[in-house]
């Protein structure tokens, strides 16, 4: 996804946001979030740890700051809570705040089991009471459909969250693997350790789905974890800003608002895992900062999702796969497919089935339809007006700048040197290049960047799975778009410009937790050992070899 | 210098012409690497003898071995792990085909450290090979022989152009790591790692860091302490100290401090006789910098045993040093050399708030007949990899994966985990174009019949017991979209 944050913008502009938006803040001084936001940016963040008061009562263990720090026995580390170290003098102003999750997690109070399903439990009520909310928070920001919302936001957050309860205590059993001659008496167990305090970057696009499955997975794995919603869809924000710490324990799990200087402090600190989910370029920037701490990083970022469109295919159904994915949350989907690729013949084939496809979603005029998006912010749409340039408009093209509005729109004929074809959209505008057969299709996606996701439509599977297999790409979706994403069993992620790193279901587990190595000899028969010991002779050497070598599979007699 | 702009250019045209790609190509390739360790086993040897005076029988056990069994599990089980695995579907997608594909990344470089220059270089190899890449090895240039001779003898058994070697030190490398990878593995140090990973950043490359660090040694009282200290004594003084996950440091009670000196001393006898200099079986350090540098971590230091050093061969004797504080220079830096510090400790909790007080490390090592000792120690703390009872040991078995955490690295690899590593997981969701009637629940115009089915056939995994439940979706599928036709023609009258 294009300029996910603010971080693109230039740095006047920026100042011009933050000064307007505290405007508008100042003006609501009656709200919780008020107070929030402000001691985040002028304040050490301690003090953003106490619960605000809310109607439902959790019954979370351990929710009262600072004592429940040292309570749960373990390492005798952090007990009690620990003093602020560098708050103010050295000028950072979430070293308190992380080093207080620090404590936290080295009393090891996230590690038992009982204590992360608890958590998850909560946030599964989060979910569940706060429904309504987060259906009225993504359509203030975005016009989100309340299906679509319902969908994106909610439903597949609640898949997550029960796959994981499911088999959380699977996930969490160290795993035994095979073993080798002289360790038969061992144990030998990979054991599945959290990393520590781990910190969660979200975008706008779907701001509760790209917060909460990451979050899901670094709670199950059991790190300490700091949220930091991206502050673009304001209303979001100041939900879970406002909300999420009624739910979870805040010892362990914190959230923190603000632009690109708050981020930018926030990176000085050391974490033991980023999870980033944003546009390439600050991919770099929150890479680049991870690199001084050694900080391991996931990076969810976006691309030009190439879909091509063979010859043979039922165009009424292709229209409609295409027009779904490309027009889901008005286009802001970083998996949704970019743009078309198919010959001049299919191009005339597809215009009235998509035409129909859309009117058939959106009705006659989609600016009345409640089931289609607006673009979340005055820049992403001027941004996405001037691409309308490119090719012809074959189908919409009207916009509306007062809502944000544009019209689901198709253009035909676009060259790959257009302005369309220079970005990832990011909207509702579905190009289409025409290309001349499946090989220069191909030809066509391996000369640009690894996307997230590639589309392809055939009646025959053999055409599709030679796309599969002669491209690359982070994920691959055969007759159909975005529904590769719904299946928690299979990993999502990108490869190249499109990112590093996976997650969702097992995956996202899997992510924030360190597989660590494990064996345990047992101090007994301690001439076997002999062998490998000094001083070496040639018979040590055989003895050696016959024990530890693998051998090929019908070369091997001993065993 | 070399053109690292066309040796990496070069690499990738021969990727992306796709010959890497087959596994019977693959294969093939690591079958000339296993004749290439076979066939040159001499001349590999001899290189080691040369950089780090391996003695053979030495060198064997812990280069070349590790390398055969490695080559020997990665051809057996290739097939396997290279398998598309089937994944569970949801009511949704139940007539499609759902797998993870396993794909190779691109160009991948692997950086070597010298402290094993061959095994270091090929374990990595071996797994970016399996999975289907170009490789741009880069062994270290400390260790020059064994560098030389990869780059002599690779080219003469695999793919030249998948497989080129650089040559060179901290110029060649910095020009390198400004090329585009798809994936960077290197072994070395911490400080390093940092400049690796930011020259990474920029092109959004994937690492796998392998450092090192300050891997702790705690000796329980209740512990059989001659069959401990043979097997610590082993770890520490093998490749004259310089193993990334050598004990570094040992935490014991102030009681069994004396014991534990004493048992190593007489280990040592055993192991390197009366004059360590003249063993054959004892290594040197690489180069007189590190020389220098070990040396003088022994300064103002009680030394209990060995403490010998002979600059002009680059000899430190096996030492121990007893009763070091945590603020000396000796307990800062990975030691990495023949100095075995003992800080003592007054209980296991105080042990283990040591370890936690510090950088995470590549491995811990414990000692005690107590299992539930063990057991708390290794869930009350965290490292790259842990072995009870011994040391070392986890590294040589090709199930588990290796790798640090924190500032012990990123990443693991090792039989099934570098070929993981290397690879892409490529989620696959294959669809049928028919059955559009399924589909029609999640397009627009939303109902709230429809959100209760969608819910209905995304929540709920695909299992067999839940046909009837697929039934009844399935009929309640039926009456929303005749509701919605009907409701449709209706508003057409």
């Amino acid at each position: 996804m294009p300029i996910s944050t603010l971080w693109s913008m230039s740095s006047s502009r920026m100042l011009l946001y933050f000064t307007s938006r505290a405007t508008t803040l100042s003006m609501e001084t009656s709200s919780s979030f008020q107070q929030l936001g402000m001691q985040q940016t002028l304040e050490p963040p301690r003090q953003q740890l106490s619960c605000y008061k809310c109607s439902t009562t959790g019954s979370d263990p351990g929710k009262d700051p600072g004592k429940a720090a040292g309570s749960s026995g373990g390492s005798g580390i952090g007990k009690g809570s620990v003093p602020m170290v560098c708050s103010t003098p050295c000028g950072n102003p979430y070293a308190g705040l992380v080093s207080h999750l620090r404590a936290s997690w080295l009393s090891g109070k996230t590690r038992p089991m009982e204590y992360r399903v608890a958590q998850l439990e909560a946030l599964g009520r989060f979910l569940d009471d706060k429904k309504q909310e987060i259906l009225e928070a993504t359509e203030l920001d975005m016009g989100k459909p309340s299906f679509e919302a319902f969908f994106s936001e909610i439903l597949l957050c609640k898949n997550e969250l029960n796959v994981t309860l499911n088999n959380l205590s699977q996930w969490m059993k160290d795993e035994h693997v095979d073993k080798n001659l002289v360790m038969q008496l061992d144990s030998a167990f990979i054991r599945k350790d959290p990393y520590g305090v781990v910190l969660i970057i979200a975008p706008w696009n779907y701001p509760i789905q790209l917060f909460l499955v990451p979050l899901i997975g670094a709670i199950a794995a059991g790190n300490c974890v700091v949220i930091k919603p991206s502050e673009i869809s304001k209303s979001t924000e100041r939900l879970i800003a406002e909300t999420l710490s009624c739910y979870l324990d805040n010892d362990c799990y914190a959230v923190v608002t603000g632009g690109v200087p708050e981020t930018t402090r926030l990176l000085e600190n050391k974490f033991d895992y980023i999870f980033f989910t944003g546009s390439p370029p600050v991919g770099r920037i929150i890479m680049t900062a991870a690199a001084k701490h050694l900080t391991p990083v996931t990076l969810e970022l976006g691309g030009k999702n190439p879909c091509y469109v063979s010859d043979t295919c039922d165009v009424t159904n292709v229209a409609r796969r295409v027009a779904w994915g490309r027009f889901f949350n008005a286009g802001q989907t970083c998996i949704a497919p970019d743009y078309l690729l198919c010959t001049v013949e299919m191009q005339e084939k597809l215009m009235p089935a998509l035409r129909e496809a859309i009117t058939e979603f959106f009705g006659p005029n989609p600016r009345e339809s409640p089931d289609f998006g607006r673009i979340v912010s005055d820049k992403q749409f001027q941004r996405l007006r001037a691409l309308l340039g490119s090719g012809r408009v074959a189908l919409g093209g009207q916009t509306d700048e007062a809502e944000r509005y544009i019209a689901p729109t198709v253009l035909a004929d676009v060259l790959p040197s257009d302005p369309a074809m220079q970005e990832e959209i990011f909207g509702p505008i579905l190009p289409i290049v025409v290309i001349a057969n499946m090989d220069e299709a191909i030809d066509f996606i391996n000369a640009r960047p690894r996307p997230l996701a590639l589309y392809a439509f055939s009646c025959d599977s053999k055409i599709v799975n030679q796309v599969l297999e002669r491209t690359s790409s982070g994920g691959f979706c055969g007759n159909d778009t975005l529904m590769h994403m719904t299946l928690p069993s299979l990993p999502f992620g990108g490869i190249g410009n499109s990112g590093l790193g996976k997650y969702h279901g097992k995956f996202t587990f899997d992510t924030f937790t360190h597989h660590r190595g494990c064996l345990h000899r047992s101090m007994g028969l301690e001439t076997l050992n002999s062998p490998r010991y000094p001083p070496y002779t040639q018979q040590k050497m055989g003895l050696f070899t016959s024990t530890f070598e693998v051998r090929r599979r019908g070369t091997c007699t001993l065993l | 210098m070399q053109n690292m702009q066309q040796i990496v250019g070069q690499a990738r045209a021969a990727f992306s012409s796709g010959r890497s790609r087959p596994l019977e190509f693959r294969i093939r390739q690591l079958k000339a690497l296993e004749r290439m360790v076979q066939e040159k086993e001499k001349e590999i040897l001899a290189a080691l003898k040369a950089d780090l005076n391996k003695c053979g029988p030495n060198a064997n056990i812990q280069e070349v071995l590790g390398v055969l069994g490695e080559l020997a599990l990665t051809m057996e089980k290739l097939p396997s792990w290279a398998a598309p695995q089937p994944v569970k579907k949801n009511l949704l997608t139940m007539r499609d085909e759902a797998y993870i594909g396993y794909e190779p990344l691109g160009v991948v470089l692997v950086i070597g450290a010298w402290n094993y220059p061959f095994v270091l270089v090929m374990q990595p190899l071996i797994g970016a090979i399996a999975a289907g890449n170009a490789v741009v090895v880069k062994p270290s240039e400390v260790s020059e022989n064994t560098a030389r001779l990869l780059a002599e003898l690779l080219p003469q058994y695999l793919d030249k152009e998948l497989y080129p070697v650089v040559a060179g030190g901290v110029p060649e490398t910095t020009e390198l790591l400004t090329q585009r990878f798809d994936h960077i593995l290197y072994t070395g140090s911490t400080a390093v790692g940092k400049i690796v990973m930011a020259a990474a950043a920029k092109h959004l490359t994937p690492v796998t860091l392998e450092l090192g660090g300050k891997s702790p040694c705690y000796i329980d009282q209740d512990c059989d302490l001659a069959v401990a200290c043979r097997r610590i004594t082993w770890g520490k003084y093998m490749n004259c100290g310089q193993t990334c996950i050598a004990p570094d440091y040992i935490l014991c009670h102030p009681s069994i401090q004396g014991k534990v000196v004493e048992n190593i001393k007489a280990t040592l006898k055993e192991f390197y006789g009366e004059d360590v200099k003249s063993s054959p079986d004892y290594e040197r350090i690489v180069n007189q910098r590190h020389f220098k540098r070990v040396k003088s971590l022994l300064e103002g230091q009680k030394i209990a045993h060995g403490g010998e050093t002979d600059e002009a061969s680059c000899f430190i004797a096996p030492t121990i040093l007893t009763d070091v504080s945590p603020e000396s220079k000796v307990m800062e830096e990975e030691i990495f050399g023949p100095v075995l510090p003992i800080v003592t400790v007054k209980s296991v909790e105080e042990a283990i708030e040591f370890i936690n007080l510090r950088e995470k490390p590549l491995a811990l090592y414990v000692f005690s007949n107590n299992k539930q000792l063990i057991k708390r120690v290794v869930s009350e703390t965290s490292s790259g990899g842990v072995t009870g009872n011994d040391v070392i040991m986890h590294y040589f078995l090709s199930t588990l994966p290796f790798g640090g955490v924190g500032h012990s690295g990123m990443g693991a690899y090792h039989g099934r985990f570098s070929f993981e590593t290397f690879s892409h997981r490529r989620a696959c969701l294959l669809r049928d174009l028919r059955w559009e009637l399924l589909n029609k629940i999640r397009y627009p115009p939303a109902s709230m019949e429809m959100m209760h089915l969608a819910r209905l056939l995304l929540v709920k995994q695909c299992s067999r017991s839940r046909v009837a439940q697929f039934v009844s979706a399935l009929l309640v599928a039926l009456k929303s979209v005749v509701a919605k036709v009907s409701f449709g023609s209706l508003l057409s009258l």
